[in-house]
């Protein structure tokens, strides 16, 4: 059973969801991004201790707590480390206040009837049995829908909720993620095919099984009350899947119950270079700015 | 029937059939010329396929565009650029069986 506290703070604390974290093929990218230049590092394992301490130096920022950053998606290099001689998971809670998700999946299969299925994931209950001994609450996996291709809707919300079930097999709370692409032209029609299919699934879900979703913000206002309001439903979570900052704010502002989780790495405007007043308030401005817009919904 | 009245009635002949030609010549073009029907309707069909291929095209710059933005150094959005690293890198963690 997922912790009680934890589990009531993703239920109805104001706040948002963050992404702390970057995958390993990203790291350069993204310690270039924080003022670190290739020649200052040798080796993945440096490279993967500078970005840690980054992430470590973002968790311990004092704006990053619990009061709004309710929850944060750590990947898997990450839960397997430390902060502050605690794992990182166990730390963001019991410091922080911040409930640790794991994001769990393993990429995207080529695109068939207009979507992209997660690829399989093996290894998944070891990686479950780690997380949960981790103190992860709970789980984040991703496919893509490009089209309002009935069958692909299908087979794309099928699959998440099959995972999704086995996750809950572990005591997490899986957060569903069939992200709709925001460029596609028949954006509205696929997620009213999106809403359908979930609905259906979580209806055939029992009393005990809960689930969170991650939902591109829709076309039209409110489009997901329905699943805001199912009772297997924790929290529903907004995507921006690339609109702009206040694009994302604006249509955020028009679905009520719906909060922010942007996958966007919080290192906007950080630098390695800058003395810890200024990273802090830099952090603080920008995890402002995304609880402001979470909490207008 | 004299050789004025023959003339005037050749003459009358000639430029009926000058006429009928000339209108047999339009109808023609009108119809199979370079800007007839037949020709309209291929220039027709010839725009809505450039639509389509245009509508494509759009909806591809429009992609690109989403996906530039997302991966740009003021938007880092760090599912696709997982995504991205497995799918254009060919990247794995060294835990993770790829099962294509």
């Amino acid at each position: 059973m997922p912790n009680a506290e934890q589990h009531q703070k993703m239920k109805s604390a104001p706040g948002f969801v963050a992404a702390l974290d970057q995958s390993g093929g990203s790291t350069p990218k993204a310690l270039r991004l924080y003022g670190v230049a290739e020649d200052a590092y040798s080796g993945d394992d440096e490279m993967f201790d500078l970005i840690h301490q980054m992430r470590a130096r973002i968790a311990l920022a004092p704006d990053f707590t619990g009061d709004k950053v309710i929850g944060a998606i750590l990947f898997e290099k990450t839960m397997d480390r430390e902060i502050e001689g605690k794992p990182s998971a166990q730390f963001l809670w019991e410091e922080r206040g911040v409930v640790p998700f794991l994001k769990c999946d393993k990429g995207l299969d080529a695109e068939e009837n207009g979507v992209q299925l997660m690829k399989p994931m093996p290894d998944l209950d070891a990686l479950l049995e780690r997380a949960v001994a981790k103190g992860i609450y709970g789980t984040k996996m991703r496919s893509v829908i490009n089209a309002a291709n009935a069958e692909g809707i299908a087979a794309n919300v099928a699959q998440q909720f099959e995972v999704g079930k086995q996750i809950i097999g572990h005591g997490l709370v899986p957060i569903i993620e069939p992200e709709v692409t925001i460029s596609i032209a028949d954006k509205a029609e696929a997620e009213d095919m999106l809403l359908a299919e979930i609905l259906k699934q979580l209806d055939a879900l029992s009393e005990d099984q809960n689930v969170m979703l991650k939902l591109t913000l829709p076309e039209t206002a409110n489009h997901y009350a329905p699943a805001i309001a199912h009772p297997r439903v924790v929290r529903v979570v907004a995507l921006s899947g690339g609109y702009s900052r206040e694009e994302a704010n604006n249509r955020l502002s028009q679905n009520a119950g719906m909060i922010a989780s942007f996958s966007r790495a919080l290192t906007e405007g950080l630098s390695a270079q800058q003395s810890d007043d200024a990273f802090n308030t830099a952090i603080g401005e920008t995890i402002d700015s995304i609880y402001a817009a979470s909490v207008a919904g | 029937m004299d050789q004025a009245e023959t003339r005037s009635r050749y003459r009358l002949l000639g430029l009926f059939s000058l006429a009928l030609a000339a209108s047999l010549y339009f109808a023609f073009a009108a119809v199979q010329g370079e800007y007839g029907l037949f020709r309209r309707a291929e220039v027709k069909a010839e725009i809505m396929q450039q639509r389509l291929i245009l509508d494509a095209l759009t909806a591809e710059l429009e992609q690109m565009e989403n996906l530039t933005t997302r991966l740009s150094d003021t938007f880092l959005d760090l599912d696709l650029l997982d995504q991205q690293a497995r799918d254009i890198l060919g990247y794995a963690r060294p835990n993770e069986l790829v099962l294509d």
